[in-house]
């Protein structure tokens, strides 16, 4: 999920080294995409610049640095996850009975890095018998298949594991006296 | 030999899911739940398809690029997945509940 806000300010200044940072990877994403052919080039660098033009203006307010290594171990929870809820899902729906008990569920978040939040519900959408419906500012509130399963453990779980994501370790521990 | 018939194991086992996604969208009752049933049984259809090819496929280029498919169509799923039910729940659509 891409949020974008244009009513913020562009970044005034335009740092050569995040431009051509930027303008890299798309050219890359292209090569890879087109498979390197020459004939595609010239809109392979119109997208790439109108990309990077997109990415410049989006607002960064907490630039936080990724941890490489912690991504490498989020993909096999990621992919597991991802499976057991296509598994999850396909029972409930070849079920003659159609065993679904659908809610709604609001999760307050802790998590306290924007890119972070959005990571989040993108993944709960993938999670076993969950999609996030809406995004709040402190409350993502979530759509969940059946009122018996542990959802707000299970995004919990998932909320400690992305903040692991990024460095510094974003904020992800429940302030004492609240539930 | 052996990578074409595991790569064919994979691709079949791709398409209940992709199956079962439709399957949902007859079967479930509200648009939230039809959701469910979309992304997430299309995701694993779709990543059983491309592991497939990609171990029948020779080059590296070529399962980089079809991994790099997988990942934009999860993000783009799970976008829309996201959009759609904020779209619907901001129109004020109720859940479909259980009859107590």
């Amino acid at each position: 999920m891409i949020v974008m806000n244009f009513r913020s300010r562009p970044n005034p200044s335009l740092p050569l080294a995040a431009v051509a940072w930027r303008l890299g990877l798309f050219s890359a994403l292209w090569f890879l995409l087109s498979g390197g052919d020459i004939k595609s080039w010239p809109f392979g660098l119109a997208a790439s610049l109108l990309a990077t033009w997109f990415l410049m203006r989006l607002p960064s307010k907490q630039p936080r640095r990724v941890r490489l290594l912690a991504i490498v171990w989020f993909i096999p929870y990621f992919v597991g996850r991802s499976l057991l809820s296509g598994v999850d899902v396909m029972r409930r729906v070849l079920h003659p009975a159609l065993p679904i008990d659908p809610a709604l569920v609001d999760y307050p978040l802790v998590i306290d890095h924007q890119g972070g939040r959005v990571l989040l519900a993108n993944c709960v959408s993938l999670l076993p018998g969950t999609i996030s419906a809406r995004l709040g500012p402190d409350i993502l509130l979530v759509h969940s298949l059946d009122k018996g399963l542990p959802v707000v453990e299970t995004i919990k779980d998932l909320e400690r594991r992305i903040a692991r994501l990024y460095h510094p370790a974003a904020k992800a521990k429940r302030p004492e006296g609240q539930p | 030999m052996i990578a074409e018939v595991m790569g064919a194991i994979c691709v079949l086992i791709g398409i209940p899911f992709f199956l079962t996604g439709t399957l949902g969208l007859l079967r479930l009752p509200d648009i939230y739940t039809r959701l469910h049933a979309l992304t997430k049984a299309d995701n694993v259809g779709l990543g059983f398809i491309i592991l497939g090819l990609a171990i029948q496929s020779g080059s590296w280029l070529e399962v980089a690029r079809l991994f790099l498919i997988w990942f934009l169509v999860l993000l783009a799923s799970a976008t829309s997945c996201h959009l759609i039910a904020q779209a619907a729940f901001e129109k004020n659509i109720k859940p479909w509940t259980k009859e107590e």
